[in-house]
């Protein structure tokens, strides 16, 4: 178990971040520059910590109140960085076996983990002769062979183009499955999160926003920046206007009223943001009854690949507008263009409320 | 030549090989901390370490002399202490090409040590390595180049020392005179063979060394 509650100022920067760590997947989300792989240097005692302490099973390895920063060789944390770190003079082989302690059976751990990690044939080869895939094994090997107690994971698939990644995904999702660990991993990408995170933190200039359970973010994200993090497109400021005795809370968006689900979190008056996926926003067609029906005009069409992501004007005066997916069949076949009269939908289970 | 002549040639190769290796020792450490520490003063500290590229030979010399004389404290206590008289003897040689040569190390050894990647540096360390072991197996291997080109910059400056040996360890034959001061002695003496052989041999030795560098360190890492 890890537990750590650090900071570090850089200027204007300040990061601050609490968390206990079991044996399971923490993600850290957040965009470049919000501190994420200050945190695990922090750890791992790359740099020094202006204040907190770091506590691996017990083990405070960082303190600085008592005056304790043990050295890195003896924190026994496997580090796995962006850039691989791989050692170029040595091969395969020898970058894995390089921190096992004398004595150590460095070939049949060797041969364990290029199994593990499809390496198998490449023992001989030096990092330039593999691929970005490859040298991500290898690292991520180096890292485990030496049994650490602690894994940290800086942006491991960030630099692979899309094919190696789907690859690497599946052999980190085997690991995690083998794997009984405290692990954090760092990443801008939140479909690495929804992958591989058992819980996530979303961080925004050095502090947290959430953390919580994977799924509970992704379903429903507190906070309407961890919103527009996750992906959600339509993040728009509204008040809550009241609720109804199933407990469906009406929000308003100047002239336009909202039902969404019950949020016991909301009183009438609040200044709330209303949100909801763009693939959740569906086109009225007909004249059937549909909830939270909406008439705008379409303000720009911008295709992505077969589908297209239709923003339409604003909703208040001067505020944001909704934005919905359409494929390219749907745009042709109502005649979509800039400037067209629309009516869409919200199906009233999909929208939620975020401070 | 006569046993006499070759002296000069003998004495400027224990010197350069002296020199040469008291300055790797001292300036590994020193280029270490450049390219990797931070402290207070770093700027003051380079600038003086590389005066010797910039500062005039003699003037080097007069500094030694002033600083390593009998009648200076360090010197005299060198003296009582060690034994160990510097100025007029071979020694003091020794210590003008180790001034002179220092900086050239330095330089191509520390900007070897940058261009080692911390990450590779850190990966090790938390791998459970010691800092020794950190750069015997990591940094040394990636930036051996530059401490070898380093080494053979020294060695050819500790061969070539003029101004601040003449200044710190004088010209007497025998005993303290190099082949760059043979060199101007035969020529100011009208010695022409004398002049001609060590130049000739002088310029043999420093283009074998360097062909034996740029062979050794070709093609690898």
């Amino acid at each position: 178990m890890l537990e750590f509650d650090l900071s570090k100022t850089y200027g204007a920067f300040t990061l601050n971040l609490a968390a206990t760590v079991g044996n399971e997947w923490l993600v850290l989300l957040a965009p470049s520059g919000a501190g994420k792989s200050l945190t695990l240097n922090l750890i791992a005692g790359m740099t020094k910590p202006d204040a907190g302490y770091v506590r691996l099973n017990g083990r405070t390895i960082s303190d600085t109140a008592q005056g304790v920063t043990v050295p890195m060789r003896h924190r026994r944390i496997g580090y796995v960085f962006q850039d691989y770190a791989l050692f170029p003079h040595m091969t395969t082989a020898r970058n894995i076996a390089y921190g096992l302690p004398k004595g150590s059976d460095r070939s049949a751990v060797v041969e364990r983990w290029c199994r593990f990690f499809h390496l198998s044939g490449k023992e001989e080869f030096y990092p330039r002769e593999l691929s970005g895939g490859q040298r991500q094994r290898v690292a991520l090997a180096r890292a485990l062979a030496n049994e650490p107690d602690l894994m940290l994971l800086d942006e491991p698939l960030s630099a692979l183009d899309r094919r190696i990644r789907a690859s690497l995904q599946r052999d980190l999702a085997d690991l995690k499955n083998d794997l009984s660990l405290p692990v954090i991993l760092v990443t801008h990408d939140f479909s690495e999160a929804q992958m591989l995170g058992d819980r996530v933190a979303v961080l925004e200039g050095g502090q947290l926003l959430e953390m919580g359970e994977k799924r509970h973010i992704f379903a429903h994200p507190r906070r309407h920046e961890t919103a527009r993090f996750l992906g959600v497109e339509n993040v728009i400021p509204a008040r809550v206007e009241g609720r109804d005795g199933d407990g469906e809370v009406t929000v308003a968006m100047g002239e336009w009223k909202v039902t969404v689900p019950s949020d016991p979190h909301f009183m009438p008056g609040d200044a709330v943001y209303f949100c909801i996926r763009a693939a959740d926003v569906r086109l009225k067609v007909d004249e059937r009854e549909r909830p939270n029906p909406f008439s705008a005009h379409v303000a720009r069409i911008i295709p992505e690949g077969g589908t297209n992501r239709v923003e339409l004007n604003h909703v208040t005066e001067g505020g944001p507008g909704l934005i919905l997916l359409m494929d390219d069949y749907v745009i042709g076949r109502y005649g979509m263009n800039p400037g067209s009269p629309i009516t869409v939908w919200l199906p009233s289970e999909k929208a939620f409320l975020c401070v | 030549m006569s046993v006499q002549d070759w002296f000069p040639i003998w004495l400027t190769l224990r010197i350069a090989f002296t020199a040469t290796i008291i300055s790797v020792v001292l300036g590994l450490g020193i280029a270490w901390l450049m390219a990797r520490k931070q402290f207070r003063g770093k700027n003051l500290a380079e600038a003086i370490i590389m005066q010797p590229l910039v500062i005039p030979p003699t003037v080097m010399g007069y500094y030694l002399l002033v600083v390593f004389s009998r009648r200076s404290a360090l010197g005299s206590a060198l003296e009582d202490w060690f034994g160990l008289t510097l100025v007029f003897t071979w020694r003091g040689a020794v210590l003008a090409a180790v001034v002179a040569s220092l900086p050239l190390f330095i330089k191509p050894v520390r900007a070897a040590l940058e261009s080692v990647d911390t990450h590779l540096e850190n990966a090790a360390r938390l791998l459970g390595k010691t800092e020794w072991t950190v750069f015997r197996t990591v940094t040394f291997p990636l930036a051996w180049r530059g401490i070898v080109a380093g080494g053979v910059m020294a060695f050819a400056r500790s061969m070539g020392e003029f101004g601040t040996t003449l200044m710190v360890a004088g010209n007497i034959p025998g005993k303290t005179q190099t082949v760059s001061i043979a060199i101007y002695d035969a020529v100011q003496a009208g010695d022409d063979a004398q002049a001609n052989a060590l130049v000739a041999i002088v310029t043999v030795f420093s283009i074998l060394v360097l062909w034996f560098v740029s062979w050794f360190t070709a093609g690898r890492y």
